[in-house]
Order: C-alpha cells, then sequence, then structure tokens
C-alpha cells in the first residue's frame, strides 16, 4: 500500500531535515521506510525487524569510494519512491532554507518490474522508457547515463542481482552453505526451475509484449508465444557456446522472470542459530560486498550506477 | 575462539546481563550498544581481564581490582561473578566464574582430603598465596651464605606441610574442573583483606587440559579502547588519578602504560601507534635480511609492509625515519608531492593506521577482539566502512565493538547488534 499524501509529506520531510544528507547524494530506494522512533542509535537499529533494503545498496557502494558515500533511504514501494522523488524537489523549492538537500544531487534507483509504471513531471513519461533509455543488450548505455537521475535496475528486481551467475563462488565458499530446495545452492539449478515457471507466470503473461520487447535482441529466442519462449530458452541456456553466450541467456531470463521467490527459497544449511530472513540479510551484504568490489564496467550494472554517481560527489 | 554467550547475573550495574554472539553470523562482528553509562565498556573489560588475566599470577592483580567490592551476599556462601562460553571450533566450553569466602575451602573440600593435623582455622584460599611466598623465600634464602640454614631448614618443613595440603587442594579443584584464579577484597574502599576468591568452574573439558586451554585462550583475548577510558582493572588508587591533580608525581597515563606492559592483549588508541609501527619496520627489515642470508637476495617484507600501510593511506604515502626515531608521511595530488608530519594527518587517518598496524604486528587472527568506542574520531562514513576494513584486515577474527554508531551498524544486520538493556526499563517490562 502505498504512502498517503500526509506521509509522503512527513517522509519528505524527514529527509530534508537529515542533517547527514548535507552536501552529499542521496538515493531513494525501495523498501519498507523503518521506523527509527528517535534518535539513530545501535538500540533502534536492532529493534527493526528486518534490515532496510537501502542496506544492499550501500553496501555496493565501490571500496575506492571513502569520502562523501551516498546516503540511502528506504521510501516504499516504487510509486512511493517516484512521489518522494517529485515531492522532494518541490518541497525544498518552497523552503530550502529548512532543507539539507542539494536537487542536483538526489537519485532514485526502482526496480523495472513487468508493470509499467508512469512518472510524473520528469524527463521520462515511465519506467519502461527509462529502462530502454538506460540498457541496451543487457549493458548500460554509458553515453546516456549521466542525464538520467531516476534509475531503473537492469534486471527486474533488486533481488535478480543476488542470483546473478557470478556470485556462484559467494554462494560455494559462504561460511553457511546456502541451500536451494534441499541442496547446495547452483545458480543453474535455479534458472532452470525460473525457466520452468514461466508458463505458469500470470503476472509475466499479462505483460508479455512488454516482457518481449526488451529482449528481443537476444538471437536464438522464439518470441511467438511464452511456451515457445520457454522451449528455446532452456535450449539456448544448455547448449551455450560459451560462457558469455551462457550469461546473455541468463540476463534475459533474469529481466523478464522475478526472482524474489527464488531467493526467498535460499536457506542456511544445518541448524543456523536465527531465522532463514536473517541468513538471506547476511548474504545479501556479502553480495553487496562482491559488486562494491567489481569494476565499473557497463555489464555491471551496479558499480556501474555507482561509478555514474561518483560524478555528482 | 569465539565468545559465544556471555551473562552477567549482577556485578556493579549489571543486572541480568545475557548475550549470544552467534557463532554461525558472517562476518563475526557485533556491535554492542547501550545508553551512556549502560556498561558496554565495564562488560568489555569484565570479559578481557577474566579471559585474559586467569593464568599468569603476574596479571591476577588485574582481576582482583576488577572485582574489589563485589561481595558476597549475606547468608550466601558464593556469588556467581560471570559466565562465558567459548567456542573452540570443536565444542563449546562454559567458564563460570564464582566468587566464594576465602575460608570456604573447608566446605568445598570432601572430608577424606581434611589431614587431621591441619589447623583447620588457617585453611583457606589464600594459603595457596602464602605457598608461593614461602617458596619465593626459600629461593631466596638459598641464594643467600649459608649462615641462613636453620631458616632455609624451618621454611622447607613449613612449605611441605602447606605443599601437602594445597596440592591436595589443588588436584581436588581440578578433579572438580575447577580452578583458583585468585584472593580479592570484598571492600571497596581496602584491598588488605583479602576476604573473598574467585574460583572458575569449567566444564566440557578435561580437567588436565583446563590450564592449556585457558592459557591458549588468554593469547586469543585483545582489548582496545582510548586510552581516557577508566580501566576499572586497574587498582583504585590509581582510577583516582584520572580525577585528580597528582602532587606526588604519579598520573593516570603513566600506570596505564605500567599496565599495557604485562597485558598483552591490551591497546589504547593513541595519537600513533609509532612504536608497533617502527617495531614491524624493524621486524620486516630482519626478515629480509635473513631471507638474504638463506638465499643471497633480499625478501621483499619491508617493501610489501609498506605498500600494505600505504594501502591504508590512501592517497598518502609513509616511510621510516632513517635513525628509525619515527614515520613520515609524503601526500600526493596532483602529481605534486607534499611533505607531511604525522600530525597533518587527521586523527581519523591515524586512528586507522593504529588499529591496521595493531591487529598485524600482533598477528591477531582467530581470536576474540574487543574495541570499546572504536568510532571515535571517525567521520560517518568511516565508522560505515570500519567494519569491511575489519573483515579485509583480520577475517578470521571476532568482533564485539562498544558503539554509539548507527552507521556503523548500518553495514551489518540487525540481528547482529546486540544491547545492553536499561535495567529500569526492562525490569518494568
Amino acid at each position: 500500500m502505498s504512502l498517503n499524501s500526509e506521509q509522503l509529506k512527513q517522509h519528505c520531510e524527514m529527509i530534508l531535515e537529515s542533517r547527514r544528507i548535507k552536501n552529499k547524494i542521496v538515493v531513494l530506494c525501495e523498501g519498507v521506510i523503518p521506523d527509527i522512533g528517535g534518535r539513530r542509535s545501535p538500540q533502534a537499529y536492532k529493534n527493526m525487524e528486518q534490515m532496510p533494503d537501502a542496506n544492499f545498496y550501500k553496501a555496493c557502494v565501490p571500496t575506492w569510494w571513502r569520502q562523501k558515500l551516498p546516503e540511502f533511504f528506504n521510501c516504499g514501494d516504487r510509486k512511493d519512491v517516484l512521489d518522494t522523488y517529485s515531492s522532494l524537489s518541490i518541497l525544498h523549492e518552497k523552503d530550502s532554507a529548512n532543507s539539507y538537500l542539494d536537487p542536483k544531487r538526489l537519485f532514485a534507483m526502482i526496480d523495472l518490474d513487468l508493470q509499467l509504471q508512469t512518472i510524473d513531471n520528469y524527463d521520462f513519461t515511465d519506467t519502461e522508457e527509462i529502462f530502454l533509455e538506460l540498457y541496451e543488450k543487457s549493458e548500460v548505455k554509458e553515453q546516456n547515463a549521466a542525464q538520467h537521475r531516476i534509475w531503473i535496475t537492469g534486471l527486474i528486481h533488486k533481488e535478480a542481482y543476488f542470483l546473478t551467475p557470478e556470485l556462484q563462488p559467494i554462494f560455494d565458499n559462504c561460511c553457511n552453505e546456502p541451500i536451494y530446495q534441499g541442496n547446495p545452492a547452483v545458480l543453474a539449478k535455479i534458472y532452470l526451475d525460473m525457466a520452468d515457471a514461466i508458463c505458469s507466470d500470470l503476472d509475466l503473461q499479462n505483460n508479455l509484449q512488454r516482457a518481449f520487447d526488451r529482449i528481443s535482441y537476444c538471437s536464438g529466442l522464439d518470441c511467438t508465444e511464452v511456451k515457445n519462449f520457454q522451449v528455446s530458452w532452456k535450449q539456448r541456456f544448455q547448449n551455450a557456446v560459451d560462457e558469455t553466450h551462457r550469461n546473455q541467456s541468463i540476463a534475459v531470463l533474469l529481466t523478464i522472470k522475478k526472482a524474489k521467490d527464488y531467493w526467498h527459497q535460499i536457506k542456511p544449511s544445518g541448524d543456523f542459530s536465527r531465522e532463514d530472513w536473517v541468513f538471506r540479510e547476511q548474504l545479501s551484504l556479502e553480495i553487496g560486498s562482491f559488486y562494491s568490489e567489481q569494476s565499473s564496467h557497463v555489464k555491471s550494472h551496479i558499480p556501474f550506477f555507482f561509478k555514474t554517481l561518483y560524478e555528482f560527489v | 575462539m569465539h565468545l559465544l554467550r556471555v551473562q552477567v547475573p549482577d556485578f556493579r550495574g549489571f543486572k541480568d546481563i545475557d548475550i549470544t554472539f552467534e557463532k554461525d553470523f558472517f562476518p563475526k562482528i557485533f556491535p554492542l550498544g547501550s545508553q551512556n553509562g549502560g556498561g558496554k565498556s565495564t562488560l568489555l573489560q569484565l570479559i578481557f581481564v577474566l579471559l585474559h588475566c586467569s593464568v599468569d599470577d603476574d596479571k591476577k592483580p588485574f582481576i582482583a581490582n576488577m572485582l574489589q567490592g563485589f561481595k558476597i551476599h549475606d547468608e550466601e556462601d558464593k556469588r556467581v561473578l560471570a559466565i562465558i562460553d567459548i567456542w573452540d571450533k570443536q565444542k563449546v566450553v562454559k567458564l563460570q566464574f564464582v566468587s566464594y569466602k576465602n575460608c570456604s575451602i573447608k566446605e568445598l573440600l570432601p572430608l577424606d582430603t581434611k589431614n587431621e593435623s591441619i589447623d583447620e582455622a588457617a585453611l583457606c584460599f589464600s594459603g595457596l598465596k602464602q605457598l608461593e611466598i614461602l617458596k619465593n623465600n626459600i629461593n631466596y634464602l638459598e641464594s643467600q651464605d649459608m649462615d641462613s640454614y636453620d631458616e632455609i631448614i624451618e621454611a622447607c618443613r613449613k612449605f611441605e606441610d602447606l605443599e601437602v595440603i594445597y596440592m591436595g587442594i589443588i588436584e581436588y579443584l581440578k578433579s572438580q574442573n575447577m580452578k583458583y584464579i585468585c584472593n580479592y577484597s570484598s571492600d571497596r574502599n581496602s584491598d588488605n583483606n583479602q576476604d573473598e576468591v574467585l574460583l572458575c568452574h569449567i566444564n566440557n573439558i578435561n580437567g588436565e587440559e583446563i590450564g592449556n586451554f585457558l592459557k591458549e585462550l588468554s593469547n586469543k583475548i585483545f582489548l582496545a579502547a582510548p586510552s581516557t577510558q577508566v580501566f576499572l582493572f586497574l587498582s583504585p588508587d590509581s582510577r583516582k588519578l584520572l580525577f585528580s591533580n597528582s602532587s606526588n608525581g604519579d598520573n593516570y597515563y603513566g600506570i596505564l602504560e605500567s599496565a599495557r606492559s604485562k597485558l598483552q592483549g591490551l591497546f589504547t588508541y593513541d595519537f600513533l601507534a609509532v612504536e608497533l609501527l617502527i617495531e614491524s619496520f624493524k621486524a620486516a627489515r630482519d626478515r629480509d635480511f635473513k631471507e638474504a642470508i638463506k638465499t643471497g637476495n633480499y625478501g621483499n617484507s619491508y617493501q610489501a609492509l609498506i605498500k600494505e600501510l600505504n594501502l591504508v593511506l590512501g592517497n598518502k604515502r609513509i616511510n621510516l625515519n632513517e635513525d628509525f626515531s619515527g614515520v613520515n608521511f609524503k601526500l600526493y595530488n596532483n602529481g605534486e608531492t607534499i611533505e607531511l608530519y604525522p600530525e597533518d594527518l587527521s586523527h581519523g587517518e591515524l586512528k586507522r593506521l593504529s588499529i591496521y598496524i595493531w591487529l598485524k604486528s600482533r598477528n591477531i587472527k582467530d581470536a576474540i577482539v574487543l574495541m570499546d568506542e572504536v568510532e571515535i574520531a571517525f567521520h560517518p562514513d568511516w565508522q560505515y566502512q570500519i567494519i569491511s576494513d575489519f573483515k579485509e584486515w583480520g577475517p578470521s577474527n571476532q568482533y564485539i565493538l562498544a558503539t554509539h554508531s548507527y552507521a556503523l551498524c548500518e553495514a551489518l544486520t540487525p540481528a547482529h547488534v546486540k544491547e545492553i538493556e536499561p535495567k529500569l526499563i526492562k525490569q518494568e517490562s
């Protein structure tokens, strides 16, 4: 459920009055707005039911970026993030004396998702338009990156970045071996399960044309109907001639098939002392740490996002 | 080694402290929060002295200082001080530190251990100390001329009598998986009367192995804290110096320095750990020289150390003064080289460098590292990044960080963060 106008106003005022954003880049993210309830203290952090989603992005900040780190804010769902983005600018204009925000350094990062989300009062009218402007063949269009303030994930959700193929060593070397459906997590198995579920994915079928438009660059896929796509994708994936070819298939899948359900099936092995989601939170920070050390190539969406952001420090 | 759980039922301001540091969490870094005066520093110091000072006799006075005033309640014969669970990568070892009356040795021992010739009134734990004093006395007399022959005979007789008794006691304690730690005074204002005794009961470990286990543990526990901290393991008189204008030349920091020389696991965040840096450079130089003797070619330890330190420093470069008297720095900026003095570096940069060289020079690995107020002098951005620094600098260690920093916690999950809860609020709830 999205924020009502009063909640949105309060949320924006909280951001504008946060001294920690002074002279900093601000990044608005999706995720439940945590109820700190007073001073930002270790106790307040401990009392959160779950880790703020934005902490994953914070963990991805490149290791070479040591001063003036961006400040991240959870803002609710995708629409809330967009509403917060536009409202912050308006409120800042109205009363800039009581705002620590630098509007030129305001950014948002939202999920691509399958549904279209319209955007008011922005250079691009909806999420899909931004996606097409920002990515091509699953790579960031370097020449266009600098003009974007609202960024869209190149994969379907933030969680898709928890399952990219280069993360297999993180899964293999994790001190509590991640388990998927009773066995050590092998990402290739997850991709095949995702592909098997394509035909029963109503959300995908309802947005099929949009999904197929995103991946039309990929040769060897039959996008005439969903069943054909499923068969052709599995053939392409299983008969990949090299790693590049294989990774392209994976990128296609992670661009259109929701990955959250599969991420939530990742569990710790043995008798982990806490709930499974606590394990996943810790694993997500390890993954963030992995991205923080990755080079900022156009293929690496998150590191490239931060490289672009750093220009605004 | 991993500190798994600490329970402190009732010590100083603590009431029913029970904190678990999960061994399967990653990274093994646990922020510890509380309100100001909530007892974070006290808890870290208590854990440190109990685990670091329970073996070596020259360190035990630090435990006695910490416990001075910890009194067994009327009509009770013992008082639990702390229960600490340690995971040694194979099993959980529970160490229960319990205070007894000095004379309660009589109640603890089985009847057949008691010898009829023992003067029961004199039987007390502090006799172990007397035994040690007697032994030292004999050693001293033996080093003197033969005029003291009669005194030696007399001292030896006394020693042997006591030794029989107390060796039996030690053996009995060992058979019960218990270890005598030290005597201390329950009087907060005076340490003259060592009327109480701290014993440690250890389970899940063979009695014969207790000594080795505690020795290993004592080498694997470290405490880092600001030197402005009130260290409760210093004597009460020394602590008072921190709040007074001493006229007799004594000063708190001098006493702290003396304590640091005995407590190898203690580190204070001084301005810059120059001694450690010089020590590390010399050690690297020596390794290179040994390599030259062995292979004919100098090793690269010195250069590797410089490289490591420069990575920590970012755009600055460190070097050792030619006379080994200190270190100097250079800043490389847009092709320009600027000479810097250590004071030109920020407090945060110096502290970060100090922590790094401490972890490296002391070869701190697979250890329990307790750190008090690690965030001081760090901008929130660096507070956040200290977690990744620890993961990089000493990934095998467990870190417990007493802190007020929210930014530091954000680099971990909420489940990592532990809290010493306010007593009154907790009782009300």
